[in-house]
């Protein structure tokens, strides 16, 4: 084979594999940047997904507790009244006219109050009322709520120029309050409850804090079956986004902080 | 009974693949597949009929027609699956354009009775340009599916590492036209670049088909 030519089938084979080298190339890093994209994408989809339940279910858990707040309410308190208001009508006797009249006193007073109670029950029943009163309104009422329950001091703060935040994480955020509130009220054994919601330009903070008993956070960290009620909370905390910090000590107290950032996380939208 | 290439073969199946399942392809940008299978498939006979039978030495003029129609055809399928409005329009500019100047350069500058390598070569690196966008708009679309599913995936694969190959033997061609080892290298390498390009056209004539079949459920 004379030489030239040899030259020029190197040539062409050398031009020729780098071509096809080339080819492989471009396809492989197709494939790869593709399917890293598309796990990506499918995560966010995912972690969107989890979002939207979460939302869901402390949707039905707040509607939950306000049923059983309604029940309660409407057993200890309003049906009581009209119980003793039908008592008062129907043990009044014409014959003693002074008797008639305290008696008439008593049971309107007591149908009054039955009403009125019944129209504030009725504000809670909306399932909108946490983005219709803004979060300080809520929370107002969910520790006057608290305060009908049972023997509880609240103390509640606002500190900063309030803002609303999107329904959604609103919502959570009520709900974590929820779930941390119901905890002092079960485990505890504490009279007091001190709310404090912070608004700065970054984030909302919301710190809950009880002075009872306190408890051992090390199963936290051991023993995933141990607070299942935490952890969903941390987990919602995560999903919208914020930050969630639980700290105790044994006799002390425990106290709950979430910080929510202000701008919205980018798993929502 | 004269002897057929290999590849020959390779692009009768792709054929024969792409009538069985025109059902898939009729609605699609593939639907004239089985017709350019066919004119492949026919052109490969008459070319091997002149070669071995009547002996004939240069069959070049219609190689030349053979090679231009693949890449208006080509072409026309990029033109029709790229999203691009600006990417289809370039497509479809060179569908109208390419036939004139490879017609000039027959006529002024390589000759009828001459391969046209000059404008193969820019026929060539126009298809890898037109499958570089193709992927480029893969890229953009990650959603769209798996890559192995795709049946345009498998079509620019194969139009990309055909033309590819082809390349630097269409660049050296006037120095390997009389180089008797050289050609007989190129031709080697053909042959296995074809059986590529008429595997991926049979895979994708069958993703189409099971993507039809999967929407249809
Ligand atoms: N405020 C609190 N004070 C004392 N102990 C608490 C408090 N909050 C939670 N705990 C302890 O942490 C445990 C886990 O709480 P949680 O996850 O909400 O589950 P649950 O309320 O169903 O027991 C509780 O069982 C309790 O022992
Ligand atoms: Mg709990």
């Amino acid at each position: 084979m004379p030489k030239e030519s040899r030259e020029i089938i190197i040539t062409l084979i050398a031009g020729t594999s780098t071509l096809l080298l080339l080819g492989a190339l471009m396809i492989s890093f197709l494939f790869l940047y593709r399917n890293r994209h598309r796990k990506l994408l499918r995560e966010r989809e995912q972690l969107k997904l989890s979002y939207e339940r979460e939302l869901l279910k402390s949707q039905l858990e707040i509607q939950e507790q306000t049923f059983r707040h309604i029940s309660q309410e409407i057993h200890d308190n309003i049906g009581q009244m009209l119980s003793l208001a039908k008592l008062n009508l129907s043990t009044m006797d014409p014959s003693l006219p002074d008797n008639l009249e305290q008696k008439i006193i008593d049971s309107k007073k007591l149908v009054g109050q039955a009403i009125y109670d019944l129209r504030n029950l009725s504000h809670g029943l909306s399932t909108d009322y946490i983005a219709d009163m803004g979060l300080v309104r809520a929370i107002e009422h969910e520790l006057e709520m608290v305060r009908k329950s049972g023997n509880y001091e609240t103390l509640f703060e606002s500190e900063g120029k309030s803002y609303p935040l999107d329904k959604q994480r609103e919502l959570i955020i009520y709900r974590i309050l929820q779930e941390t509130v119901n905890n002092i009220i079960k485990h505890a054994a504490s009279q007091k409850i001190i709310i404090h919601l912070h608004y700065s330009q970054e984030e909302l903070t919301l710190s809950i804090t009880d002075n009872g008993k306190g408890f051992d956070l090390t199963p936290l960290n051991q023993d995933a079956s141990f607070g299942l009620g935490i952890r969903n909370m941390y987990n919602r905390a995560q999903l919208m986004g914020a930050g969630f910090k639980i700290s105790s000590t044994l006799g002390h107290g425990t106290s709950v902080v979430l910080s929510v950032p202000v701008e919205a996380a980018n798993t929502r939208t | 009974m004269f002897h057929l290439a290999f590849f020959i073969y390779f692009e009768m199946a792709a054929f024969i693949v792409s009538l069985l399942t025109y059902r898939a392809l009729k609605g699609t940008a593939f639907r004239l597949f089985p017709f350019f299978l066919l004119f492949i498939v026919a052109t490969e006979l008459i070319g091997t009929y002149m070669t071995y039978i009547l002996r004939l030495r240069n069959n070049s003029w219609l190689f030349n027609i053979t090679t231009t129609l693949e890449y208006i055809f080509y072409a026309h399928i990029f033109s029709l699956t790229l999203r691009d409005p600006a990417f289809k329009t370039m497509a479809r500019r060179f569908m109208a354009i390419y036939p004139m100047v490879v017609l000039l350069n027959l006529l002024f500058v390589q000759g009828f009775t001459e391969f046209h390598s000059y404008t193969v070569v820019l026929g060539s690196l126009f298809m890898i340009i037109l499958c570089c966008l193709f992927f480029y708009e893969l890229l953009l679309n990650p959603l769209e599916g798996e890559l192995r599913k795709v049946p345009m995936f498998w079509i620019s694969t194969g139009i990309l590492f055909f033309h590819l190959g082809d390349l630097s033997f269409d660049l050296l061609f006037n120095l390997l036209k009389n180089d008797a080892t050289g050609k007989e290298f190129f031709s080697s390498i053909n042959n296995n670049l074809i059986l590529i390009l008429y595997s991926c056209f049979i895979i994708a004539f069958l993703c189409q088909r099971s993507l039809v079949k999967s929407l249809s459920h």
